[in-house]
């Protein structure tokens, strides 16, 4: 059977085979956020895994990298450097190079998520 | 007396890429104008938003203009080429 799950990170639903229950460990597909499942019933609740702002943006950096097979270029840390600097003024991992701190600019974003990287050869 | 050259950078204080072309500059001697449009408020920002829109039709950064040539993100054969030709 397959449970529909919403990733709460970058705002879309995926499809899990395996059973679920409260506490199981998740990582979305989408995006690579590490999520955990808060609820079964009435329906299926899902919130990110609660990690330390530098845990959980290179977790998902990592994680979304190895789904898509991408490599990290030059600037890494400086970037995350660049994101972690949006979480404190803004609430979240906006693009640093993005002017708008908007849902969709959440990295990896949305862009990035559809494929821009392999388009340009990286993202922005 | 060489061709005079206005360079401005449009920049995010959050971007590497910003830093980047900056220090490419820097390094070259040039001198430029950095607006760190995350820093400017109300109107200023609206104002310094829309000339950024209407150079590249995006809000991202950085954003390199060496008199009317406009060069997005940290592409610095670009950059320098554009530096060369306007001199």
């Amino acid at each position: 059977m397959n449970n529909k799950v919403y990733c709460p990170v970058c705002r879309v639903n995926f499809l899990v085979r395996e059973p679920l229950e409260k506490g199981k460990e998740l990582i979305c597909p989408v995006c690579g956020a590490r999520l955990e499942i808060e609820a079964t019933e009435p329906e299926i609740k899902s919130r990110k895994k609660p990690q330390t702002p530098d845990e959980e943006i290179n977790d998902r950096v990592n994680t979304f990298a190895k789904l898509k097979g991408y490599v990290f270029g030059e600037n890494k840390d400086e970037v995350i450097e660049g994101m972690k600097q949006k979480k404190e003024r803004y609430g979240d991992f906006y693009c640093p190079c993005r002017f708008d701190n908007v849902p969709e600019n959440i990295c990896p974003c949305q862009e990035t998520r559809m494929g821009d990287v392999r388009k340009n050869g990286n993202c922005l | 007396m060489g061709c005079l050259i206005v360079v401005k950078v449009y920049a995010l204080t959050t971007c590497p890429w910003c830093k980047k072309v900056k220090q490419l500059l820097d390094e070259k001697g040039i001198n430029y104008q950095a607006v760190d449009v995350d820093l400017l408020i109300g109107d200023e920002q609206n104002q310094v938003l829309g000339e950024v829109e209407k150079l590249t039709g995006k809000r991202s950064f950085p954003v390199t203009v060496i008199n009317d040539v406009v060069v997005e993100g940290f592409k610095s054969e670009d950059i320098l080429e554009a530096l060369k030709n306007e001199q």
